[in-house]
């Protein structure tokens, strides 16, 4: 209750306050309010810049903070012990911080994320560690929520992305496309090159530049394995791949040239152990 | 009545039907069907390859415009490219504090526009041939161009119909020393062409060679107001002056 007792004082729940010190804690609350909403400006500015997703959360938390602050050095002014209720506060503190812990570990690795930029919404990533890929459609405080790639809706926790190897289809502007096609033995090389360099350069969305590479890969086991290497705008990626086969196979249909089953060809070192072995089975040979 | 003719750029009234073609390898076919409705097609050999239905019930009779476009429209949905890499066949050996002006041949694609109370809107764009892509720079930090290889000429050359325009280039070098380019970025998004007939031109190209922050670039811009007195498409509604700094060779 506030009874005024004398001039120049008034007494709070019991205690006697000098005026002028009620006055100067109002102010400080004031001034705190205004240098927090001062502050407010520049730090949303530079987060919607830096860290969009994270701008309205932290821009109040930086508000509130100045506030409680002031709020504190207003009460410290009237003459009030804070001790016990900073003490007090710092137990309920760490017993609140033990509890969200994971919630706070979120919410700072969102803030990280953010600012690291590993990823944008609309970006196609995968994080390899929990074995999940797909667009990013929102980034919070707390999580990334993608949509897989098979239109499965999944919700990821920050703390755990943020310490995740994570790889971005999507960002960088060309990604190369690698397809390995294997020719008979018997074919001429110089001409199943010739064919897919045809086939490449009448693909508009391949990239002209850097120069696609048309290399003899290897000698494998059932033909010439061939690598072809070529860079696409990365949002062409999957849909140049799957063109690219099938155009390269038709190409070398058209050209006679065969593409060669997997093969194995057996010898048998000794004639008569193979008649043997025949003559063991004189149920299969009739 | 049905018109037909050999396609060239230019805005058409349409009635009744209009047929344009070009060699006999592609044709573009516009029909009434009924008031006020039409049906465009085009057709690569037999093959029908677009087809679109427009309602025209307003006016009763189609404004069609048949105009040389960036090539920035192909294949579609193509909205990746806003710039055109044009390598030198033969490089330009250009001498310390010197300027040279000279043409190369980009390529175009051709835009079917209806036009509607002095506004355009894309009805089919085609490219008459092949324009590939090329990345200027790398992956992580270039940009992806569609790409033509052009012989550097100093008059000007004579441009493949319907599927070539004719950029004019100024080139300065302010450097103190001799340089040699090999290719130009031009940013084409957005910039209109002037046409006659079947040939197009693209406003002037200008490009300063200099010592930027870090390392030499190429400001390259496109300079608006040609005096060529050819026609202008009414592709873009804003005029705006198109502007790229190669940073990263020449």
């Amino acid at each position: 209750m506030v009874e005024e007792i004398a001039l120049g004082t008034i007494e709070i729940l019991g205690t006697r306050i000098e005026l002028l010190k009620v006055l100067i804690s109002i102010a400080i609350v004031a001034a705190g309010v205004v240098i927090a909403r001062l502050v407010r400006i520049p730090v949303s500015y530079f987060l919607t810049k830096y860290a969009p997703q994270a701008a309205p959360l932290a821009s109040k938390a930086v508000f509130w903070i100045i506030v409680g602050i002031a709020s504190l050095s207003a009460i410290g002014n009237l003459g009030v012990e804070l001790t016990g209720v900073l003490l007090a506060g710092g137990i309920a503190g760490i017993i609140i911080g033990f509890a969200v812990q994971s919630t706070v570990a979120n919410l700072f690795s969102g803030l990280f994320m953010q600012i690291d930029r590993a990823f944008r919404i609309g970006d196609a990533i995968e994080i390899a560690e929990m074995n999940v890929a797909g667009v990013v459609t929102d980034i919070t405080a707390f999580s990334v929520v993608l949509r897989r790639f098979d239109g499965v809706y999944v919700r990821l926790p920050n703390e755990k992305i943020f310490t995740s190897q994570i790889r971005n289809f999507g960002r960088n502007v060309a990604r190369r496309v690698e397809v390995t096609v294997s020719i008979a033995y018997k074919e001429d090389m110089g001409n199943a090159i010739e064919v897919i360099k045809k086939v490449i350069d009448e693909e508009p969305r391949i990239l002209a530049v850097p120069e696609p590479r048309i290399m003899v890969w290897e000698l494998g086991n059932s033909g010439v394995n061939i690598n072809v290497w070529c860079w696409v705008p990365t949002q062409e990626f999957f849909n140049v791949r799957g063109e690219l086969v099938r155009r390269i196979k038709e190409a070398l249909d058209a050209n006679g040239i065969e593409i060669p089953f997997q093969q194995v060809t057996v010898w048998f070192g000794d004639k008569g152990n193979r008649r043997e072995e025949r003559s063991r089975l004189p149920l299969l040979d009739e | 009545m049905l018109r037909e003719e050999s396609l060239t750029y230019g805005e058409y009234i349409i009635e009744e039907g209009w047929r344009g073609s070009i060699n006999n390898r592609m044709v573009l076919n516009v029909k009434r069907v009924e008031h006020g409705k039409y049906v465009y097609e085009r057709y690569e050999g037999d093959r029908k390859v677009a087809s679109r239905f427009i309602d025209t019930s307003v006016s009763n009779r189609l404004h069609l415009c048949i105009y040389p476009v960036v090539p920035v429209y192909t294949p579609q949905p193509a909205n990746y490219a806003k710039h055109l890499l044009l390598k030198f066949k033969d490089p330009l050996v250009m001498d310390t504090k010197s300027s040279l002006e000279c043409y190369i041949k980009m390529p175009v694609e051709v835009g079917i526009f209806e036009m509607y109370d002095g506004r355009t809107t894309l009805i089919d764009v085609f490219a008459t041939k092949l324009i590939k892509y090329a990345l200027y720079g790398m992956s992580d930090n270039g940009v992806i161009c569609r790409y033509r290889e052009s012989t550097v000429y100093f008059d000007v050359p004579k441009a493949e119909p319907l599927a070539e325009a004719i950029a004019h280039v100024r080139l300065h070098n302010y450097l103190d020393r001799i340089v040699t380019v090999n290719m130009l970025v031009i940013p084409i998004e957005g910039i209109d062409l002037y046409y006659n007939g079947v040939e197009a031109m693209l406003d002037t190209v200008n490009a300063v060679i200099k010592q930027g922050v870090r390392n030499e670039i190429v400001e390259v811009k496109v300079e608006e107001g040609s005096e060529s007195g050819w026609s202008k498409t009414h592709v873009n509604p804003a005029i705006v002056t198109r502007s790229y700094t190669m940073e990263l060779g020449f």
